[in-house]
């Protein structure tokens, strides 16, 4: 059974910066042995959050840096993204009309159909922690 | 994201590879306008190399289809060759039921030529 993961990294608030997120993640979670489907759908629930957080908390602001954090064990993933921006306002949040298709608005949908588990908190800091959890159903 | 366009039967086929997200979804959706906006123009997006799609993807392929919906006679948008996460995004937004999408891009051009 492969060690259990725990990592962090500074990211950029920059959009060019998500590949970069998704490259260490995936890195990781191969060598946990998850599969590649959980890698990918993870990946796209990885950027759909960070997109989030710099485009609606930080306004697409360079300059400062948001800290990320990754755990794998033998029962979970879980991507934590800690951010000094203006915090997501939930009820200012509207779920797509899945019948009338649209070109914004499926981030946070896809989020939470591909994750098992998203929660926000607000830090002492000020700041928030968004804490995406995928259960494995694999064997590792 | 790179990108290559070529013609294949009268149908112009890019062929898009990596990752498509939001840091290139305006590079994305200035390239694609640019082929649709052609009198009678039929356009094909291969995702055969896509390695991931997110929101703002899908949300420029619904743009195009729009835009190629608006601009006239023999117009024509068309998806081919997702692969099984890409295809997912495009079923878990429903908007699979908007777009056209085809298995190949052999089916895709076969679909879109024109007669």
């Amino acid at each position: 059974m492969p060690a259990p993961v725990h990592d962090t990294l500074a990211l950029p608030t920059r959009l060019a910066a998500i590949d970069d997120a998704r490259r260490w993640a995936s890195g990781h979670a191969r060598g946990a042995r998850l599969d590649e489907t959980t890698i990918a759908e993870v990946e796209l629930a990885m950027t759909e959050a960070l997109s989030n957080v710099i485009v609606h908390s930080y306004d697409e602001r360079d300059g400062e840096r948001l800290l990320l954090s990754l755990d794998i064990d033998d029962e979970k993933l879980a991507f934590g993204i800690r951010d000094r921006g203006r915090p997501f306002e939930p009820a200012r949040y509207e779920a797509p009309d899945l019948d009338a298709p649209a070109e914004h608005g499926y981030g946070v949908f896809l989020i939470e159909q591909l994750m098992d588990e998203v929660t926000r908190r607000p830090l002492d800091d000020g700041g928030t922690l968004v804490l995406l959890v995928r259960y494995r159903t694999e064997q590792p | 994201m790179d990108y290559r366009i070529d013609t294949q039967d009268g149908v112009k086929v890019v062929r898009l590879s990596g990752p498509v997200d939001v840091s290139q979804a305006l590079q994305l959706r200035e390239l694609l306008g640019g082929q649709i906006d052609g009198p009678g123009a039929r356009v094909l997006v291969d995702l055969s190399d896509v390695t991931l799609i997110d929101s703002s993807g899908i949300g420029v392929m619904v743009g195009a289809h729009r835009r190629a919906d608006g601009a006239g006679a023999g117009a024509a948008f068309a998806l081919a060759g997702a692969g099984t996460t890409v295809a997912r995004v495009f079923s878990l937004t429903r908007t699979d039921r908007l777009l056209r999408l085809y298995d190949s891009v052999p089916a895709g051009v076969e679909a879109l030529r024109p007669a």
